[in-house]
């Protein structure tokens, strides 16, 4: 079900002997790897962190959404049969793509008009958790249901195959690292400065600024609140899902894609406390980092594998939260 | 609370010398109580289970065996109902604690050796211990963080038994040994049929089920409830909220734990595919479908949660061309959803049942007659508290001696640091320098709840109370540090002297409530703005404190309201508490107040009689600016 840290598919090819170019080539690979893996985390913590400071809640959903805009895709694209990474063509993936992501933005507002809102607004941490909890199992009972297939491949937007070498890069003694995963951790970066310049510096991201820090405040001032949070719904669907497809043809999709996507930014934003953008990106890559390098680690005769790199970074996020639980000792509210 | 009537008359029978008198009087005042309480619908209960026990004699061995695991999982669905009903917690890893208990007894079994009795109990230990961590954790995260990381502990139960073949079996799971209970003592052995599990599990359902229903109608469930709706005027009054979460997280691992431990002997094999986040989600919703917080919510919301599926699965059976099984699970999340959709629509989630008001009980009301606490010296005291905030100092070397009996008034301008003197008073800020007492004990390190339990009672400045709960019951809530006998397990077994004490709290609740002339059934959306803040006094005034401090207890109050005020506080004063109000209505401060202390800027100018106080030139400069602008 899990263990995409295999699936990913970079593996080691033809390693002999043991010099430290070797190890030091795979290293490179192993944090690069992680760092694209990273950046999608961090764009998904980003959607997160701006839902959670505009309406307080937890877009429990939000990994479910990310799936069901690649299975979308891949749907408008090709149907429910087989794909490989080259039989479709890319105009036509990528208007498929395009479609996909206001479908799920539209989704993702329905679900808020009438699931979240209600709860959010009195305040009832219980309605709007069992609600999008609720939603999330809806959407994968629905992927599950449709793609009946252990795994898909999702066609490349981007023809890194057509470079030369295979779009591989050569880090020297066999090590290889597809191309694609530069072109990845650029696209967080830019998005996620995108966001925080959108956040910064623009009228619609000030007001949904004020609105973080004080929604009374912010309709006191005439800011139109209802908008902006339903507005922050649509538009995190919508960065996650980028993020989603941006990383998703590294390895092959299942029903779980999402939900792990989801999971790992989740836990990316909870150690940047829900933070601004930069910091949700920086836990995202620290997140995928760890993952990768655990997952590879080899001291010796001790051995992780790869499975580990999906526990590691959930206790990570628990001890983040423990230690921030600890911290707060005898507060008392007014 | 040893000198009111009743009470003292239970404990003078009690603790009698003759013991023969002691048990015969336990008995009657307990059979009294179980008169009293056995109804039709105690009736009815017995019957349906009962009835339902026969199930075996009829049904096929394939129908009971599916009936005992829908059982199993009500179990954890109704011990997710102690945290999630009656904490108010959003815990989602309920399938987690399941699967531990599972995993924990079927490794236990299979690599272990152990006998399921022993394993089970293992297991459970386990689980409590699980709960206890998540318990702690989560009373000092905000609501939403515990939803987060209990989403995540859930996956990471999933992730880790993936990762480790060896203790989940990989994927074919732990296939348990044929399992058989040893009896140790009568040496007796028997084997775990359909049959048994059945009984077993409709045994502890029914266990759980009336467990919950009395601790919710007890003091604790009263204080949980508080907690919920308003955890600061919880902490206030002294209520130990983070304990009674915690505890109320621990029952709902213990028992998701039990129905796991057992579960995995009905189903023959721990398979860790049946322990993933689903399985906590699911939980989650059958608590919250049948509206959380009620007795019998998460017994039809599991049975929602459980026939769903399966009516689906039969009606594509059935029609044949209807696609599969595969779309059973969409539509029962759409189902779900719609269900979720309504009820958002129709209404808050949690909602508390209100204990029955035994109109009865209500007869025998007296005269208040409760003698504060021991005091001695001066009640309340502070010397040189400093208090800054950034480079704002707000309290610079304050100090309060306040007496026993005593009503003091602190007056002054707008940000002279009143409040913040009163929150230091309280605990609820701690000071940069400086140290208070109260009685002869330096409280200093103290907070809230540790001085209310010492008698410092407090009244906020925000009025919310616990928008759920009656009046009576927000006085109730105000005993908390008085109640004895009224702790879970007497509560849970019905000790006659916590009978008697719930009694004697309802009663006391209503005269206070007469004091102040409010309807003990009005809840807080019938009441003024002014009618809430008596209700806070009357909540910290039923703690029997040795200290009240009042923030602006006047305001918003018409002036009728406001003498009903004066009334309960000069009550108060003459059983001998020590009261400090911040307040702002000079003519109140000079009918009510024995003393007056005036801050500005942080530091005290003037203390003394109201008359001289409005006399001295210091405060009049304060108020007014300059000494010519006495009138």
């Amino acid at each position: 079900m899990l263990g995409d840290g295999e699936a990913r598919g970079y593996t080691r090819r033809g390693i002999s002997g043991s010099s430290t170019g070797v190890a030091l080539a795979l290293a490179v690979q192993v944090v690069i790897t992680g760092l694209a893996a990273g950046a999608g985390y961090g764009l998904v913590a980003i959607s997160y962190a701006i839902v959670f400071r505009l309406t307080g809640v937890v877009h429990f959903a939000l990994g479910e959404l990310i799936g069901l805009a690649v299975f979308v895709a891949l749907w408008l694209s090709v149907g429910t049969g087989p794909v490989t990474r080259s039989n479709v063509p890319i105009l036509r993936f990528i208007g498929a793509l395009g479609a996909s992501l206001i479908a799920v933005s539209a989704l993702g507002l329905v679900a808020y008009l009438f699931l979240i809102r209600g709860p959010a607004r009195r305040g009832s941490v219980l309605g709007w958790v069992a609600g999008t909890v609720a939603l999330a199992f809806g959407i994968r009972g629905l992927i599950v249901a449709v793609f009946t297939r252990e795994s898909y491949v999702l066609p490349d937007p981007v023809p890194f195959a057509k470079l030369p070498n295979g779009g591989l890069l050569d880090l020297g003694s066999g090590v290889t690292l597809p191309v694609m995963v530069f072109f990845v951790i650029a696209v967080g970066i830019v998005l996620a400065w995108a966001a925080d310049r959108f956040l910064t510096r623009s009228e619609p991201g000030l007001a949904l600024q004020a609105t973080a820090s004080s929604r009374t405040g912010a309709r006191v001032v005439g800011l139109p609140v209802e908008r902006l949070q339903a507005a922050a719904f649509a538009a995190a669907g919508a960065l996650a899902g980028v993020a989603a497809v941006v990383q998703a043809p590294a390895a092959p999709v299942t029903a779980d894609t999402g939900a792990l996507l989801g999971l790992k930014g989740l836990v990316a934003a909870l150690i940047a406390g829900f933070g601004s953008p930069w910091r949700s990106l920086v836990a995202g890559l620290f997140v995928g980092v760890l993952e990768t390098t655990v997952g590879a680690l080899h001291i010796g005769g001790f051995r992780l594998g790869a499975q580990y790199g999906d526990v590691v970074p959930l206790l990570v996020a628990l001890v983040v939260v423990g230690v921030g639980a600890l911290r707060r000792r005898g507060v008392e509210v007014e | 609370m040893t000198d009111s009537a009743p009470r003292s008359q239970a404990g003078s029978r009690v603790s009698a010398s003759s013991g023969v008198r002691d048990v015969r009087t336990a008995l009657s005042w307990g059979l009294r109580d179980l008169r009293r309480a056995w109804g039709p619908s105690a009736w009815a209960s017995i019957a349906a289970v009962g009835a339902a026990a026969l199930l075996p004699l009829v049904a096929s061995a394939e129908g009971v065996r599916f009936v005992a695991a829908a059982l199993y999982l009500g179990v954890a669905a109704v011990g997710l109902n102690f945290a999630v009903g009656l904490a108010g917690l959003p815990v989602l890893s309920q399938g987690a604690f399941v699967g531990i208990g599972a995993f924990g007894a079927a490794w236990l079994e299979v690599h272990g050796g152990w006998h399921a009795g022993p394993a089970i109990a293992a297991s459970l230990i386990l689980c409590v211990v699980a709960g206890l961590a998540v318990g702690a954790a989560a009373i000092r995260l905000r609501r939403e963080l515990v939803a987060v990381a209990t989403w995540v502990v859930a996956w990471l139960l999933s992730f880790t038994l993936l990762a480790f073949p060896r203790l989940s079996g990989g994927s074919q799971g732990l296939v348990l040994p044929d399992p058989r209970i040893h009896v140790p003592v009568l040496g007796a052995v028997f084997r775990l049929t359909a049959g048994v599990h059945y009984e077993i599990a409709l045994a502890v359902l029914a266990l759980g089920v009336f467990a919950f229903l009395v601790v919710s109608r007890s003091p604790t469930g009263l204080h949980l409830a508080a907690v919920r709706e308003g955890p600061a005027p919880a902490a206030a009054v002294g209520v130990a909220g983070g304990a009674l979460q915690i505890g109320s997280v621990t029952a709902a691992a213990a028992l998701g734990g039990l129905a796991g431990a057992l579960g995995v002997h009905l189903a023959g094999v721990a398979d860790r595919v049946a322990y993933g986040p689903l399985l906590s989600f699911e939980l989650f919703v059958a608590v919250l479908l049948g509206g959380a917080g009620s007795v019998f919510a998460p017994l039809w919301g599991t049975a929602v949660v459980v026939l769903i599926p399966g009516a689906v699965r039969g009606v594509g059976s059935i029609s044949g061309g209807f696609g599969g099984e595969q779309y059973a699970p969409v539509i029962a999340s759409a189902l779900l959803l719609v269900a979720l959709a309504v009820r958002s629509a129709t209404g808050p989630l949690p909602r508390r049942r209100g204990g029955r008001q035994d109109g009865a009980e209500a007869d025998a009301v007296g005269p208040v007659q409760e003698p504060a606490r021991r005091v001695t010296g001066s009640a309340l005291a502070a010397v040189g508290i400093v208090r800054r905030y950034g480079g704002v100092t707000a309290l610079d070397g304050v100090e309060v001696a306040v007496s026993p009996g005593e009503i003091r008034a602190l007056v002054g301008p707008n940000g002279s640091g009143k409040t913040t003197l009163l929150r230091v008073l309280a605990g609820a800020t701690a000071p940069d320098e400086g140290w208070v007492s109260v009685g002869d004990r330096d409280v200093t390190g103290l907070d809230v709840r540790a001085r209310a339990r010492l008698g410092v009672a407090r009244t906020l400045q925000r009025t919310a109370g616990f928008p759920l709960l009656s009046a009576s019951e927000h006085v109730e809530v105000g005993m908390a540090v008085t109640r004895r006998h009224g702790g879970v397990v007497r509560s849970l077994l019905g000790t006659p002297r916590a009978r008697a004490e719930r009694r004697e709290t309802r009663r006391r609740a209503r005269e206070i409530l007469r004091l102040v002339d409010i309807d003990p059934s009005a809840r807080s959306a019938d009441l003024s703005a002014g009618e809430m803040r008596l209700l806070g006094v009357a909540t910290a005034v039923a703690s029997s404190p040795r200290v009240l401090l009042l923030d602006e207890p006047s305001t918003g109050m018409s002036r009728p309201e406001a003498e009903r005020l004066a009334g309960l506080v000069r009550e108060l004063r003459a059983r001998g508490a020590a009261i400090v109000m911040v307040e702002h209505d000079f003519p109140l401060v000079t009918a009510l107040a024995d003393r007056v202390t005036v801050l500005d800027a942080g530091t005290v100018i003037a203390e003394g009689s109201p008359e001289e106080v409005a006399r001295d030139p210091a405060v009049l400069r304060a108020y007014l600016g300059s000494p010519e602008g006495a009138a």
